[in-house]
């Protein structure tokens, strides 16, 4: 029973409660609740992340706003029945309606960006002036007080505009959310296909230029590719999300769960179980899944190093297995492990420990948690460990490392190297969020495409690789300077802006992209462990240096018509509304 | 499936999704197979998703053309992302 109210505890913790328990007990008889539980969470998970409605309206507008070019450039579209005329604006004009919330955030968000880049970049300029104009002894006080003025008026300026546009986002992404509250996907969906199927009716029926292109293609075949494009996009619109929400719904109903709205707050009292009124004995038989059981736990003892960490873990698996039997080992036989725990049972048997998951011959939580992160290597614990035989031991592991390797090696020729085989269809066993450093993803990511572009495997004529490796060279330079900005860390092949790439660079090019990545990443870690120090000097410093407020007197004359606020022009650079 | 999150293949190899690109109306991901101990290795490939029955499922990309136009696609929205970066201090 302890078994049965840890899961049942585990239900609830994640929202679900069970209505009833006979119902659950029938059903659930050769199921294994933890898996269920986790298809529960993962249909969730899918019914609340469908593709947000801004990037659906930012597809349509594009689209659509190709469709009226067409419509609007061709002279015999005014020849058409007025009827039908009307009705194709009407629909378009429904079409933005639909998406009227989305269409002002997305133009909010573009123009605050682009306010932001606008005050960066001034403020730079205004700094670079200012610095000038302290510095030059040829130019007389007046002239001095003159130009003061105007780059005080022109920050101003920028700041207004960006406070605006900030304003205005923050005001367009809450009407967009509160939009969002009453959103019913499957009438907004259908909503848009009848206002497509309407807009393709009217344009059949109207009066086009017929003439063809150099494709071969009339401005009628052009407008219905457009709306076909349309239509599939808005029939795909949020399938996985209805798809999810019917299984989960399915699901709750078969096993009499009741799903708790989630800003519902989870009461902490014991589940109150039905009363048995038939065979008391235990139906449920299956393992359940390793509970939390925090509240057992003594008081948290800080790990201060790797070794007490693989310790507690030793522990926590004790605790949650007590049917297997365990032997801590004081180093791991693969030297990549931070330790070695050897198990009576099958590791993939075992209960882990909150957080942790298996990984080939062992456990980590490398990717779900953000600190105290381990690998554990989980060996097989054999009852006889004398001394003598250790060393025996370990040489067979050896052996077999050796065999294993070899057998590595003939699975990667029959891929081609690659784990990951061609043309063959893989199931996702598991899906979890990786904690990653922005930067260190952004390598990542710079490697992959010099590595695949560079893969002689790949014969990519049709990639224009000029203009990708000149393109991504560009980018590799922005995030190193990025990477190194405030410290004396230099990696010598972004250094140089040079001049355009030839043809025929780009291989060279690619090459020494991948080798950048690598040496970026090795600067990153430094970075991230201290190794390399920024001297940036912080930002709140103020702008305005002592000999600028020496003329504060005389500039006081200037501003007062413009009614300067002193403690504006002092303020901290702004703060992105994101 | 979504980006920054690692995804485990039934032969248990372990991918991490870095980048998401939709064309043609199906998602592919930029990704990076991860070794034993769960760091990148030097494998890079394109993934295809594909849900079926509720069920995810991948294929590895080895279409030229197609691989051609992704590689145009992450490289673009690799641009974005990193025009993006916050400052190196906020973000470590």
């Amino acid at each position: 029973m302890e078994e049965e109210r840890n899961i049942g505890k585990l239900f609830y913790k994640n929202g679900f409660e069970f209505t009833s328990l006979r119902t659950l007990v029938r059903e659930a008889e050769n199921v294994d609740l933890s898996d269920l539980l986790d298809r529960l969470l993962d249909l969730e998970k899918k019914m609340n992340s469908s593709a947000e409605i801004k990037d659906l309206a930012a597809y349509v507008e594009e689209r659509l706003g190709s469709i009226e070019k067409i419509v609007n450039d061709d002279s015999y579209f005014n020849l058409s029945d007025a009827t039908v005329r009307s009705e194709y604006n009407k629909q378009v004009k429904s079409i933005r309606d639909k998406f009227h919330y989305a269409r002002h955030f997305i133009d909010a968000e573009a123009e605050l960006k682009q306010q932001q880049d606008n005050y960066e970049k001034t403020l730079l300029s205004i700094n670079q002036r200012l610095f000038k104009l302290d510095h030059d002894a040829t130019i007389s006080g007046e002239e001095r007080n003159e130009q003061g003025a105007k780059l005080l008026d022109e920050k101003r300026i920028v700041v207004k505009d960006y406070n605006d546009a900030l304003e205005n986002y923050n005001r367009c992404q809450e009407a967009y959310d509160n939009s969002q509250k009453e959103f019913d996907l499957v009438d907004f969906r259908n909503g848009l296909l009848n206002n497509i199927n309407k807009i393709e009716d009217a344009i059949k029926k109207s009066i086009l230029d017929q003439s063809l292109d150099q494709n071969n293609k009339s401005k009628m075949d052009k407008i219905l590719d457009l709306i076909r494009d349309i239509r599939e996009t808005v029939v795909y619109y949020g399938l996985e999300s209805t798809r999810a929400k019917k299984e989960f719904d399915d699901l709750c109903k078969k096993f009499s769960l009741k799903h708790l709205n989630k800003h519902e707050e989870v009461r902490k009292e014991e589940i109150v179980e039905e009363k048995p009124t038939l065979n008391p004995e235990p139906v449920i038989s299956q393992p359940v899944y390793s509970a939390p059981a925090q509240e057992n736990e003594p008081a948290e003892v800080v790990q201060t190093s790797i070794k007490d960490w693989v310790e507690k873990v030793y522990e926590d698996l004790k605790r949650l297995n007590p049917d297997v039997q365990f032997n801590l080992v004081d180093d791991p036989i693969n030297p990549n492990f931070d330790g070695r725990i050897e198990s009576s049972a099958f590791v993939h048997n075992l209960r882990l420990p909150d957080n942790f998951y298996y990984i080939n011959n062992g456990i980590s939580n490398k990717f779900s948690s953000s600190k105290d992160t381990v690998i554990i290597e989980i060996g097989v614990l054999t009852e006889k460990r004398e001394e003598p035989h250790t060393i025996k031991e370990k040489e067979e592991h050896v052996e077999n490392l050796g065999l294993f390797d070899k057998a590595k090696d003939v699975v990667a020729k029959l891929y081609k190297n690659s784990r990951v085989p061609e043309n063959k269809k893989m199931r996702v066993k598991r899906n979890r969020t990786a904690i990653i450093n922005p930067y260190a993803k952004s390598l990542l990511t710079s490697s992959s495409l010099s590595s695949i572009s560079l893969d002689e495997n790949n014969d990519l004529s049709d990639l224009p690789r000029v203009g990708l490796a000149s393109g991504l060279k560009q980018y590799m330079q922005k995030l190193y300077h990025k990477i190194v900005s405030g410290t004396d860390a230099k990696v010598d092949t972004l250094e140089n802006n040079s001049d355009e790439l030839q043809a025929g660079d780009e291989k060279k090019t690619m090459t020494s992209i991948a080798k950048a990545a690598s040496d970026m990443m090795t600067i990153f870690k430094k970075r991230v462990r201290g190794e390399i120090k920024s001297n940036k000097k912080k930002a709140s410093e103020p702008i305005f240096n002592d000999s600028l407020d020496d003329l504060e007197a005389d500039l006081q004359k200037a501003l007062d018509s413009h009614q300067a606020n002193t403690a504006e022009i002092l303020d901290e650079p702004l703060s992105s509304g994101r | 499936m979504k980006i920054d999150s690692v995804i485990t293949l039934e032969n248990d190899v372990n991918c991490l999704l870095l980048e998401k690109v939709n064309y043609n109306n199906d998602n592919y991901f930029l990704t990076v197979v991860l070794d034993d101990n769960e760091e990148p290795s030097d494998e890079y490939i394109v993934l295809k998703e594909i849900i079926e029955d509720g069920q995810n499922y991948v294929m590895r990309v080895t279409d030229e053309k197609v691989l051609a136009e992704l590689i145009k696609l992450f490289t673009k929205s690799f641009g974005e992302k990193v025009q993006n970066l916050p400052d190196f201090e906020d973000a470590a």
